[in-house]
């Protein structure tokens, strides 16, 4: 259900940038202009806030969105204690009330009724109605609305609607270039230069082909997690198909051939 | 719907051809056969390619020829199966490698000493991959030192071949014999004294120029008479290429082999002679050509032309269609030419057919299905259901939306009372409900008359649908099915079972009355689906085809061209907002499907059994999005 990871930032959680993006999130939380991530799973997009939350000293209120989420889910309800009814705040009114950043994951799973209770918070009324308690909340100043939006995964199923679309500051995120990768998987597991390399290399490989029909691109998550189960002292063959093969497709016969290509890289 | 005499001819000999179909190569048991590898190989070869290249069989060491990797049928130079395996792996590399190169800058030709010239090409393909993969250039010294023990002594043989087999011994040794001239003209000159061929390197295969470039040879060339034309033609289609010399007399009398057939596809030489006249028009014909083995190039007696480019002229007239059917009632498509990269208008006519049957046979065999599958009937149903679950407000739940004033009341009173513990007072909201419509595509062409582990095409998916509909009506959803097949393109022909209004029962029969006839030109079918789910008012489209993934049609509707058309149909259905999901059973499926229909948007099944099950499956989460 909802995932209300409401962290006070301490220490700046590691993010490399890849092409200006924090720049470009910083003038946007300035402006208070609402942003949708756009990029494949595993490209970055919440660690990208998790990094900018702290850096920009703003409590963080990650939600993460799919059809069973309700408005209630995200504003607030009724709750019945002792025979009272009492009124509890859901995850984004409070978010608006502190004036947090707001992130909201996989938006374009979030069912209409969610929809249409953010929409008056992306533009000049920076608004919530909770129409449940006859409230009205005004942002409080430093709120930022984040949104994510994966947009290769099922495609033609998940879209956003373009008057929902429009409302938002877009940045697009994908794999980053192979010099920049490397330095992430070395920033962010203390791997050896080497393995980071060949590591990226098998990535690039994996990606140069979408004829194979793979559902998902291998993203920089899963180099990640290869890297992370080397040091650990997984034999690199084993951690590659664990961490990149195993998670990229059920299917027996591309995985044999994917596990080839390992096979020559590690 | 009727049965062309020419269909039931192809029949027949679909059957027989069926009945001698080559068996598996008879190998040691330490062998690996490509067989058992060539999805997973197919898979590395186009990561390593970085295109959609395919992995087929060879007769013996094979080679790369265009998009096509040709691999040995079985590799036994390791002494167990998997390190065998291995080799493929290496083998698939440096064939995959060679193709990508090639790709960057096409590759110099040494003609009349070919063989060096493929010994260069893949020591550059060896060269990359030991750059790109770090564990590559290991395995390979061990690899090379396997194949050269196995290797026969070059003074075992003469000639020619002995000059060849030293320079691939001293290839695999490292060396670099293409860059010995004299050894060039050595060959050279003995080019047409060729005793028995020393055989081919598994681990490096050859290069077969591709056949566009030798198309564009002779379809420039004004006069093909000089023998330099016709060897450019012959050499690269085939693998160990063997004449057969064609009798004068044979000639004169030249005996139609296939003309029942498709007209324009190649086959093996099996004797006989063909009808040598024609003009040239090998470009058209390529797409038919990549999907033939050619075991034998045929040579007349004459050298003005080579029989090879004889045999791709056959022009004979393709039936047209055009008169049989009124036209009023056709509607005509686009099709996409990607050679050309642009639609030849109104290319396409498509005839749709309202089945009117009810009941009868057909609805004896829906009854037995149905009996047959009850068990997985009702579960489909209950899944379904589950995906769609709670499409209301549900009362009484311990977490929800809203208090459930009904339930608190109860609640007040029986604290009140003294007894009130039951905290079940919300009501819970569940997602609406999706509007959606679905088309279901059926292919009946005659493909659909082979058999797949002891079941018929046919049945396997009309069974699929079948349930599906039922499991659809029960749930009160919005289906539409329709079925195709082609012949030639004049006479698309779109079956409609059921349209999105009509109720149920009454298709059950029509799916049974079913038969197999025709091609299978996806294309306009897509588009004549497409037009149909864009007419429904849904808000989500849905478009779901079962086939066995191979575009093909009696007049050249088929390979690259087919796919690009395919695919060009499913770019327009996703501009309409129209989703597409393929599924086959057929293995082949693999190499089309994924071109076609992206990333996700397909599945080819394991064995014709899980058809049933995944029809629906795929249909209920796609609808519960
Ligand atoms: N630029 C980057 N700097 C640092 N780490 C990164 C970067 N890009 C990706 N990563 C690594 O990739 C992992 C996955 O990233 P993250 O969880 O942010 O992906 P995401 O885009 O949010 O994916 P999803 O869409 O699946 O939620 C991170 O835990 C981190 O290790
Ligand atoms: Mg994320």
């Amino acid at each position: 259900m909802v995932e209300d990871l409401y962290s006070k930032a301490s220490a700046l959680p590691y993010y490399r940038p890849v092409a200006g993006e924090c720049a470009l999130f910083e003038k946007a939380a300035e402006e208070g202009l609402p942003l949708l991530l756009k990029g494949p799973t595993g490209c970055g997009k919440s660690r990208l806030v998790e990094h900018m939350a702290a850096r920009l000293g703003r409590p963080l209120v990650t939600v993460s969105c799919h059809d069973e989420t309700s408005a209630a889910d995200l504003t607030g309800r009724w709750l019945v204690r002792g025979g009272e009814t009492q009124w509890q705040d859901g995850p984004v009114t409070r978010a608006v009330r502190e004036g947090a950043i707001l992130y909201m994951d996989e938006f374009a799973e979030a069912r209409s009724d969610v929809i249409v209770v953010i929409h008056p918070l992306t533009d000049h009324r920076r608004t919530l109605y909770i129409e449940r308690h006859d409230e009205v909340v005004k942002a409080a100043p430093g709120f930022l609305l984040v949104v994510s939006f994966n947009p290769g995964y099922q495609r033609g199923l998940k879209e956003l609607k373009p008057s929902t679309r429009q409302r938002f500051v877009a940045l697009a995120m994908g794999p980053p270039e192979p010099a920049v990768e490397i330095e992430i998987l070395e920033g962010e597991t203390g791997t050896d230069a080497a393995t980071a390399r060949r590591l990226v290399a098998l990535g690039a490989k994996l990606r140069e082909v979408e004829p194979l029909g793979l559902a998902e691109m291998p993203s920089t998550r899963l180099l990640v997690s290869a890297a992370r189960l080397m040091l650990a002292g997984v034999a690199p063959r084993a951690a590659c198909n664990a961490a990149i093969v195993e998670a990229l497709t059920d299917d027996v016969e591309i995985a044999d051939g994917l596990r080839d290509l390992v096979a020559l890289a590690f | 719907m009727d049965l062309d005499w020419e269909e039931g001819i192809f029949r027949g000999l679909l059957s027989l051809g069926r009945r001698f179909a080559p068996v598996k190569p008879l190998a040691p048991p330490h062998a690996a056969l490509l067989a058992d590898h060539q999805a997973a190989l197919t898979t590395f070869a186009r990561l390593i390619a970085a295109e959609p290249v395919r992995v087929l069989p060879a007769r013996e060491a094979g080679g790369v020829r265009g998009p096509d990797l040709l691999l040995p049928p079985t590799l036994a130079l390791a002494a167990d199966p998997a390190a065998n395996r291995e080799l493929y792996r290496l083998r698939t590399a440096v064939s995959a490698a060679a193709r990508r190169l090639s790709r960057l800058s096409p590759p110099e030709l040494l003609p009349g000493a070919q063989e060096l010239a493929s010994l260069r090409i893949a020591h550059a393909a060896v060269g990359w991959l030991c750059d790109e993969l770090p564990r590559f250039s290991e395995a390979w010294k061990v690899a090379c030192r396997l194949e050269l023990e196995a290797r026969p002594a070059p003074t075992s043989l003469r000639g020619r071949a002995r000059l060849v087999e030293e320079a691939r011994q001293d290839a695999l040794e490292g060396g670099r014999p293409w860059e010995d001239a004299a050894l060039i003209l050595a060959l050279r000159r003995s080019y047409f004294r060729q005793g028995p061929p020393s055989s081919g390197v598994l681990l490096l295969g050859e290069w077969f120029p591709e056949l566009e470039e030798a198309a564009a040879d002779t379809g420039t060339a004004p006069d093909a008479g000089s023998p330099e034309v016709t060897s450019e033609a012959e050499a690269p289609a085939v693998e160990n290429l063997h004449r057969v010399e064609v009798d004068r007399q044979e000639l004169e009398d030249a005996v139609l082999m296939h003309h029942f057939e498709k007209t324009e596809t190649l086959d093996e030489y099996r004797g006989g002679a063909r009808d040598m006249d024609g003009s040239d028009n090998l470009d058209e014909q390529l797409e038919a050509l990549r999907e033939v083995d050619l075991g034998a190039l045929v040579r007349d007696g004459t050298q003005t032309h080579a029989a090879l480019r004889a045999d791709l002229s056959l022009d004979l007239d393709i039936p047209d269609a055009a008169g049989e059917e009124s036209a009023s009632r056709g509607i005509p498509y686009d099709e996409w030419d990607v050679r050309r990269r642009r639609y030849r208008p109104g290319w396409c006519t498509v005839y749709p057919i309202h089945e009117r049957v009810t009941g009868g046979k057909g609805g004896d065999w829906a009854r037995e299905a149905l009996a047959r599958h009850r068990r997985l009937h009702r579960e489909l149903r209950l899944r379904l259901e589950r995906y769609r679950a709670g499409l209301r407000l549900i009362p009484r739940q311990l977490d929800g939306d809203d208090v459930d004033i009904e339930a608190l009341v109860e609640y007040q009173a029986a604290s009140l009372a003294g007894h009130g513990d039951d905290p079940r007072l919300y009501v819970k909201s569940h997602r609406r409900r999706r509007d959606f419509a679905t088309t279901v595509l059926l292919d009946v062409s005659l493909s659909t008359d082979s058999w797949n582990e002891g079941r018929r095409v046919l049945d396997v998916a009309r069974e699929a649908v079948l349930l599906l509909g039922e499991v659809a009506h029960e749930l009160g959803d919005r289906l539409q099915v329709l079925a195709f097949a082609s012949h030639t393109r004049n006479r698309c022909h779109v079956f409609h079972l059921k349209d999105f209004r009509e109720p149920w029962p009454l298709a059950r029969g029509r799916l049974g009355t079913l038969e197999p006839q025709g091609y299978t030109r996806i294309g306009p079918a897509i588009r004549y689906a497409t037009d149909c789910l864009a007419r429904e008012p849904a808000e989500r489209r849905l478009l779901l085809l079962v086939s066995d993934g191979k575009p093909s049609d009696y007049d050249r509707y088929e390979g690259r061209y087919g796919i690009a058309d395919v695919r060009q149909a499913l770019r327009e259905a996703e501009r309409r907002e129209i989703h597409a999901h393929a599924l086959a059973v057929d293995a082949v499926a693999r190499d089309t499907l994924p071109p076609m229909f992206g990333p996700g948007a397909w599945h080819v099944l394991p064995h014709p059994d899980a058809m049933t099950e995944a029809l629906t499956s795929v249909y209920g989460r796609l609808t519960s999005r």
